[in-house]
């Protein structure tokens, strides 16, 4: 999402003013409830005072009501009607009297109203013996407080309406005993309720609002401050059903407004336990929490004033920051489009300030390299062109050439061809020659050498020395003639004869060669060594004849010496084998080594060694054959060696 | 040479040579092992086949009368010797005639194509006269009174 930092900015400091919103509103509903906590308890606290001076006042008139059973008259007329066991047929006695003027007056004259609303004394039966008010009843003894009286030493019953007095109050009974403790009568007093409505009516607060409401246990109203009626069942409304325990506050709805609750219910006093009242004390929440009110309403004009002010505020800072940003922008999109000369007008010292300084620094650098590109691009542009120009001419030029040699190489082409084709005839041709050669040539040599032998024979006694001697040399040419043509055919065959190229055992080779060669000459005793010569690879027939002619050549040369020496060498350099064969012959002269290896070249004389002129050349040309290359090296009456390589790996001879 | 050859039904060596030098030379060896009057010389292969096979002039021969051994040239006039060999060979009849190659050719070309064709033999002519004596007279004995072959 993209955002103008002017919207974050705002966004921003409306976060924080939310943040502080809450926090108020946290505020507020925490003070809220502090000040409804503290209101709440200390109404509980006057509510349960109030409750508590009502039970000791109820107490008080107990008390009261128990010393006056000890009243002497009292206790004589109660004992004298229990001695007597008859009823006092006139109540009007001085008993009666008495308790009027003594106990009902004395507390109108003390408090001003009517605190004891009757007072009326059985004896031990039951029988009314004293009373301040009118009687109706002789017995007493079936009722309720006369029972509870006698059993547990006093009773208490609820506010109630008394039929007899015509007021409401509580109906008190109180047992009478004598010196000794024991049970002599029973003493009832009607207690009116304004003495406790008295005391309910010290229960007042600082506050306007305030209703104290007295309520007997099944929700009655015995008292309130506002407007009720006595005994008013109230028990349907909404506050009381949230009465539970001994004490409490609460905020319900009363009259119409939201009020707060707090009440305690009666505990009694000493021996007295109480009926269970309960005591409310009410308060409108608008006037006791007005503090708070008044807390949240400034918070909220805080609040209000501090988002208006912190829009206000990020508003102006995000223009201040923006604007020179937004200018540094166009700025660059002005630059971007081309115009370097552009620059920001920005006088604040800040990073804003140093931004567009930066900026423009920028500016004025890119303006300044921008015009040394543009002068630099001019040029290379221009060199470019030119080597252009050049490598356009050269191209031409190539093709040029390449299409000459294209040309040249057609034209070679051709002629390999041509000559090959010639050279195919040539050696068909030469083929014939030999075959001929073969036939023909040797044809007439036998007739010459037959003849010569048949004419020695059948002319024996005719023909005189001299006569024969010319037939034997005519017979020995024959026979070198035949050697010569022998010799010749297989010099060319060597030529065209196919390569069957095997790995050999050149060791093995030179030993048969050497061997079959002592065996054909028995007479010459020539000393042959060869040294483990390493394999080669080569047509094994062809290689053969190599060491064929070497080695007799070996054997021919080293004939005039008493201890002839032959010696057969081989070793491998890289891919390649050399062998060498070494003689104590007689050795050639250095000089003549080119002719070494022509045909027909000799360089000894034929009577002191025989030969046709052809082994060498045989032996180069079979060597060359194979890729390798043959040499001499020679002293004249020292020996000679020769030497020749072969592939020492298959893939060199391609024959 | 025909007043020289022997009773046509009575050879025992048919020698097919067109050079009449070398066929002097051969039947003079032949006649030092005393072999000479059984021989039958033809000049060329068109001869030898019609003899082999008792045609044209030798259409009165009787062919069962067959040499014992023929001793063949391979450069032949009119029908090459090659062709002279496939021939005998490729016939029934005359397959179990002993063919003996006597040539000056060297050329294995011509001696692999001969021993494919079915020769019994295949000498060269040696240029010196005693070596050819040795050998033509060495083979006449053999092929004459060593070999034998199914009646």
């Amino acid at each position: 999402m993209r955002l103008r930092i002017r919207t974050k900015l705002i966004a921003s400091f409306m976060v924080i003013v939310l943040l502080m919103i809450v926090l108020a509103f946290y505020v507020v509903v925490v003070s809220r409830k502090t000040l409804q906590e503290s209101v709440g308890k200390s109404s509980i606290f006057l509510a349960d005072e109030t409750m508590t001076r009502i039970d000791q006042s109820i107490y008080l008139r107990l008390e009261d009501l128990q010393r006056q059973t000890k009243d002497l008259l009292l206790q004589k007329t109660v004992l004298g009607s229990n001695a007597a066991s008859e009823s006092l047929s006139d109540v009007n006695n001085d008993l009666s009297n008495d308790l009027k003027e003594t106990f009902i007056q004395f507390y109108e004259r003390k408090y001003g109203i009517r605190i004891f609303a009757e007072i009326l004394v059985t004896d031990e039966y039951g029988a009314t013996i004293a009373q301040t008010g009118s009687s109706t009843d002789y017995k007493q003894d079936d009722k309720e407080w006369w029972q509870a009286a006698r059993a547990s030493g006093f009773s208490v019953s609820d506010v109630a309406y008394d039929e007899r007095t015509g007021i409401h109050g509580i109906v008190m009974g109180i047992r009478i005993d004598d010196e000794e403790g024991n049970f002599i009568g029973v003493m009832k007093a009607v207690v009116a309720s304004d003495d406790i409505i008295r005391e309910a009516e010290t229960a007042t607060t600082e506050y306007e609002t305030t209703a104290v409401r007295l309520m007997t246990t099944d929700g009655r109203v015995i008292y309130g401050t506002k407007a009720y009626a006595f005994l008013e069942d109230v028990s349907g409304e909404e506050f009381f059903e949230q009465i539970e325990g001994s004490s409490g506050y609460f905020v319900a709805k009363g009259r119409g407004r939201e009020r707060l609750f707090s009440y305690a219910r009666s505990k009694g006093y000493k021996s007295y336990a109480g009926f269970g009242w309960i005591l409310v004390v009410g308060h409108d929440t608008r006037e006791v929490l007005r503090p708070a009110l008044v807390l949240t309403n400034r918070i909220v004009t805080a609040s209000i004033i501090s988002i208006l002010f912190g829009v206000l505020a990020a508003f102006f800072i995000s223009r201040s920051i923006s604007k020179p940003v937004v200018e540094v922008r166009n700025a660059a999109e002005e630059l971007a489009r081309g115009n370097l000369d552009k620059r920001v007008a920005v006088t604040s010292s800040d990073e804003i300030g140093e931004l567009a300084d930066s900026f423009n620094e920028m500016a004025g650098k890119l303006s300044e390299s921008y015009t040394g590109l543009e002068e630099k691009v001019r040029e290379r542009t221009e060199e470019l062109e030119k080597a252009n120009l050049q490598l356009q001419v050269q191209i031409i030029e190539r093709k040029k050439a390449a299409a000459e040699i294209r040309k040249l190489n057609e034209e070679l082409e051709q002629r390999v061809s041509q000559r090959t084709a010639e050279l195919v005839t040539v050696n068909k041709e030469l083929e014939a020659f030999s075959y001929s050669v073969s036939h023909d040539l040797r044809a007439p040599l036998r007739a010459i050498d037959g003849f010569s032998r048949m004419l020695e024979e059948d002319y024996v006694g005719k023909i005189d020395g001299e006569g024969r001697r010319r037939l034997k040399v005519i017979q020995d040419s024959t026979q070198d003639m035949g050697k010569l043509i022998d010799n010749l055919l297989e010099f060319s065959r060597m030529g065209r004869k196919e390569l069957k190229t095997w790995r050999i055992d050149m060791d093995c080779l030179a030993r048969e060669v050497g061997e079959e060669l002592r065996l054909s000459i028995p007479e010459r005793k020539v000393e042959l060594k060869i040294k483990q010569l390493p394999p080669a690879f080569g047509d094994r027939a062809m290689i053969r004849e190599v060491f064929a002619n070497l080695l007799s050549n070996a054997f021919k040369f080293t004939r005039p010496r008493d201890k002839a020496l032959v010696e057969i060498l081989g070793w491998v350099e890289g891919k390649e084998a050399t062998y060498s064969v070494t003689d104590n012959g007689v050795g050639f002269d250095m000089r003549y080594r080119e002719k070494l290896f022509q045909v027909f070249q000799r360089l000894h004389g034929a009577t002191e060694f025989p030969g046709t002129g052809i082994g060498l050349a045989l032996v180069q040309r079979i060597i060359q054959r194979h890729g390798g290359r043959v040499w001499a090296e020679s002293k004249l009456d020292k020996g000679t060696t020769f030497y020749f390589t072969l592939a020492n790996e298959k893939e060199k001879v391609d024959g | 040479m025909d007043e020289k050859n022997v009773a046509e039904n009575a050879v025992e060596i048919l020698l097919v040579e067109d050079n009449p030098r070398d066929a002097e030379l051969t039947l003079r060896a032949l006649k030092k092992s005393n072999l000479a009057n059984k021989v039958y010389v033809v000049e060329d292969g068109e001869k030898a086949l019609n003899y082999i096979f008792a045609n044209g002039d030798y259409a009165h021969r009787n062919m069962a009368h067959a040499p014992k051994v023929i001793l063949l040239d391979l450069k032949l006039p009119k029908v090459d010797g090659l062709e002279v060999l496939r021939k005998i060979k490729a016939d029934e009849r005359t397959r179990t005639i002993p063919v003996v190659v006597l040539t000056s050719s060297r050329e294995e070309r011509d001696m692999v194509e001969s021993y494919k064709l079915g020769v019994n033999s295949y000498i060269v002519k040696p240029v010196d006269f005693d070596k050819f004596l040795d050998s033509v007279g060495e083979l006449g004995l053999y092929w004459l009174l060593l070999n034998q072959r199914p009646a």
